[in-house]
């Protein structure tokens, strides 16, 4: 019978406000602080605070059985703290338990390790050491942007980590299933953890929309082969995405107590790693991840207003390191976060949808044009053509 | 001779104003208001907006509650049997599948026609605010049959009527009077949709055009048009050209170090955005200190977005959509030359407005206003290589610049709206004295 890996991401950017051609070179205040302050809080309300109060409160009715991890993005931490310190002393107050464990990313949620190793590790090792001041805690398994994966940004991380987790694609898997832990080729023993996505769906889409049950939901996991089910969701999921008056959390507190009923084992990523006896070998070369029907990077690059975008932003490189300042270190930070760019996709049919959550933009053309105005203006600054810096 | 009576049909009018039109509506109303006793059909009327000596009726403000009996002469609306309308979303491609369930047909067939005028018609004037929405021919069809029922007890001497919305009506109006109708011509359908596509429109433009007793052009250019693309006379044209309202022009500091090149206007084929994009790439690359902006909206802005991302020129190529009169303003002020490149463009207001904002301009030479601005540099809208030399040069020579714009302010002096009010008036008494038409 296999074990249930459970990892919740958190994580919320600092959305663009509609900056116009007309605020260039005048204005530097790129983000919608009124409205990201209240998504904060409206998220805090609905998810952080009512489902971390869940969790430690099954944590402790089952003696720590029940175990799960999370992924907290830097910016995430930051606006928490500015905004709703209630919310980041409740992750902290979950930090104090063993049975849960955070997670490494690159604190702008960003999708550096596609454009800039250099930006990458800056980003990685912000965010472990903001883990450690917030929540006093080091992560030693790491999971990049949107699970965003290959090879070789397990290769690049290996030296650092004892794992990372990945999305389990269809046609990666070589006739695998996604239940193991596998090993990363040329990963220096790191191992991998696979979204096992069918599963992890139905909590997130077939709970809404058939009103499954925990049991059922526990019979399919038990059938299942293999030693681990590795469900990673959006935290979100559990009370914003998905309202709690349908029973979301009502259900996420059914599987635990139900699963402890049953004896089915939890695992944090650690241990899961930990435990494997002999992890095999799985090759993933190219670029996955867990959006979109591609599960690749088209969600964030599938247009040219995206590559356009995210091209123009890396190329700042060289001038924000020349630059050198906090100021514009955490701006160019920001304007990485992947989700400015997951707004601009014009995908349509049911991965649209999913891109206008929380989307400040009524279009992915108005996102573009002004991200692109703001990024005209950081430029300007950075490169001393306007008075402040 | 005692001041003509004048009944002017028009569309567009302020605080409505989508375009041209209803700027140039507005200019000549106002600039024939004293010289002429005015009265003035529009679809909309604000109930806050009058025009001093001009009776001003809108049929959104007519309480129309008896069934409108006026026989049209004229068959426009039975020759739209089926026009195809798609509905928003759908891929307009649908059409050529002819996949009828995704399409809604409204054909104006006998049997709908004798339904409708047993009742009373809804008002469409006192519904939406779009005077050109997917209903836009319901509504030329409703203000042609109100406008015909409403003259039967005006007195008036003469017709004129501005574009082709207008048009039925004033022929039916010339019909049933046997008044002398004047067709003033702010845009056609050839510079709307290009020589090739000669659909209704064109064809209800062609048909009043040939029975219009006098046609007026915004510019030679239009006028050359008529001539060559609507089979009009030489002699029935008489050339018109725009004014403009004098206003103090002012400068404004931009936030950045590059100079700027503006494109105002609505995001069409007709106006020639992606000319722009391609002439923006031209120049960047030869001149990179150089930020592009596009202004206005259309239905070419989300193909101009996608594109311009393509181009190396995109992270300095901007887009504001649409801007209110004081942002139009405001980027004037900024902007260091303005460039015009409309596949065909009858007058080209915006350039005036430019040229009183001391910008130098290139200009497609397809356009009516570079008739009229000397200090413009032109070029063939297609010519994409001379229309970038331009600019760059522009860029690069700022006395040549300043040359450029004294021309083009000097030429604004005599563009006035009380020089074509003038030029009008003297049309109509023309017309009015002609012996043929007064026995008429």
């Amino acid at each position: 019978m296999p074990a249930i890996c459970f990892y919740f991401q958190v994580h919320q950017p600092y959305r663009l406000r509609k900056y116009t051609f007309f605020d260039l070179g005048h204005d530097h205040t790129y983000e919608d602080s009124g409205l990201n302050e209240e998504i904060l809080n409206r998220v805090t309300e609905n998810c952080y605070l009512p489902a971390n109060a869940l969790i430690s409160r099954l944590i402790d009715a089952t003696d720590g059985k029940v175990k799960v991890s999370y992924s907290l993005s830097g910016v995430v931490m930051d606006q928490m703290n500015e905004w709703r310190p209630d919310a980041l002393a409740s992750f902290a107050r979950l930090s104090d338990y063993k049975s849960v464990e955070f997670l490494g990313e690159t604190y702008y949620h960003s999708l550096a390790a596609l454009y800039d190793w250099d930006e990458f590790h800056r980003q990685r090792q912000l965010h472990q050491s903001t883990l450690r001041k917030y929540l006093n805690r080091e992560a030693s398994v790491f999971r990049n942007t949107e699970l965003i994966y290959s090879n070789e940004i397990a290769q690049a991380i290996a030296p650092f980590y004892q794992g990372i987790l990945g999305e389990g694609v269809d046609w990666y898997m070589e006739g695998h299933h996604p239940n193991h832990v596998f090993r990363v080729p040329k990963g220096k023993g790191l191992g991998l953890l696979l979204r096992n996505h069918r599963v992890s769906d139905e909590i997130s889409f077939r709970f809404p929309e058939i009103g499954l049950n925990a049991d059922e939901f526990l019979d399919r996991i038990e059938a299942l082969p293999g030693e681990i089910i590795n469900l990673f969701l959006d935290y979100e999921t559990f009370g914003e995405h998905i309202k709690a008056d349908i029973g979301i959390l009502d259900f996420l507190e059914e599987i635990f107590k139900k699963a402890v009923e049953r004896k089915i084992k939890f695992r944090k990523p650690t241990k899961a790693i930990e435990k494997a006896a002999s992890p095999e070998k799985l090759s993933i070369p190219s670029l996955t991840s867990w959006a979109d029907t591609e599960r690749d990077t088209s969600a964030w690059r599938g247009n040219e207003m995206q590559r356009l975008a995210l091209k123009k932003v890396y190329e700042l490189g060289p001038s924000v390191r020349k630059n050198n300042t906090p100021m514009v270190w955490e701006q160019w930070g920001r304007l990485q976060t992947s989700d400015h760019y997951y707004y601009m996709s014009t995908k349509g049919k049911a991965d649209g949808e999913v891109h206008e959550y929380f989307n400040p933009f009524n279009t992915p053309y108005d996102a573009y044009i002004h991200f692109m105005n703001v990024l005209s203006d950081f430029e300007l600054r950075i490169k001393g053509h306007t008075t402040e810096v | 001779m005692a001041q003509p009576k004048v009944l002017m049909l028009g569309w567009e009018f302020p605080p409505l104003i989508n375009g041209g039109l209803g700027i140039a509506s507005h200019g000549i109303a106002q600039a024939l208001a004293h010289r002429t006793a005015l009265s003035l059909i529009l679809p909309k009327v604000h109930p806050d907006f009058a025009l001093a000596n001009t009776q001003l009726i809108g049929l959104n403000q007519l309480n129309l509650k008896k069934t409108v009996t006026a026989e049209l002469q004229r068959d426009f609306f039975n020759k739209v049997e089926e026009v195809y309308r798609v509905s928003v979303g759908l891929d307009p491609y649908y059409v050529a599948h002819e996949d009828k369930k995704d399409i809604s047909i409204f054909s104006y067939s006998e049997k709908d026609k004798t339904e409708s005028e047993e009742e009373i018609d809804p008002n469409p004037f006192q519904v939406s605010e779009d005077l050109y929405d997917h209903h836009v021919i319901d509504k030329v069809r409703f203000y042609t049959r109100h406008v015909l029922s409403m003259a039967e007890e005006k007195d008036f001497d003469i017709i004129h009527a501005h574009d082709w919305m207008t048009f039925p009506a004033a022929l039916e109006l010339k019909l049933a009077t046997g008044k002398p109708l004047v067709l003033h011509v702010h845009s056609l359908d050839y510079d709307r949709g290009g020589p090739e596509l000669k659909n209704w429109i064109y064809s209800l433009e062609k048909e009043v055009l040939q029975e219009a007793d006098k046609i007026v052009a915004v510019s030679h250019y239009t006028a050359s048009i008529l001539r060559e693309h609507y089979d009009v006379a030489a002699d029935k044209i008489q050339a018109v050209y725009n004014g403009i309202e004098p206003r103090e022009a002012y400068k404004k500091k931009k936030g950045f170090p590059e100079k700027l090149v503006l494109f105002l206007g609505r995001v069409t084929g007709q106006k020639g955005p992606e000319i722009f994009l391609e002439v923006a790439e031209k120049v960047y690359r030869r001149y990179p200190e150089v930020r592009f902006v596009m202004a206005g909206t259309g239905d070419k802005l989300k193909r101009l977005i996608e594109a311009g991302a393509y181009t190396e020129v995109g992270h300095r190529f901007h887009f504001t959509g649409f801007l209110d009169r004081e942002q139009v303003a405001d980027l004037l002020a900024m902007s260091d030359v303005y460039c015009m490149p409309s596949v065909s463009e009858p007058f080209g207001l915006s350039a005036l407005e430019a040229a009183q904002f001391n910008i130098p301009m290139v200009l497609s030479s397809q356009s009516g206003v570079s008739e009229v601005m000397p200090g413009a540099l032109t070029a063939d809208h297609w010519d994409t290589d001379e229309m970038s030399e331009q600019i760059i040069d522009i860029l690069t020579n700022e006395s040549m610049g300043r040359l450029l714009v004294e021309q083009n302010k000097e030429a604004l002096e005599g563009l006035t709206w009380d020089r074509a009010g003038e030029q009008l008036l003297k049309l109509y008494e023309n017309i009015l004295e002609e012996p043929s038409l007064k026995e008429v």
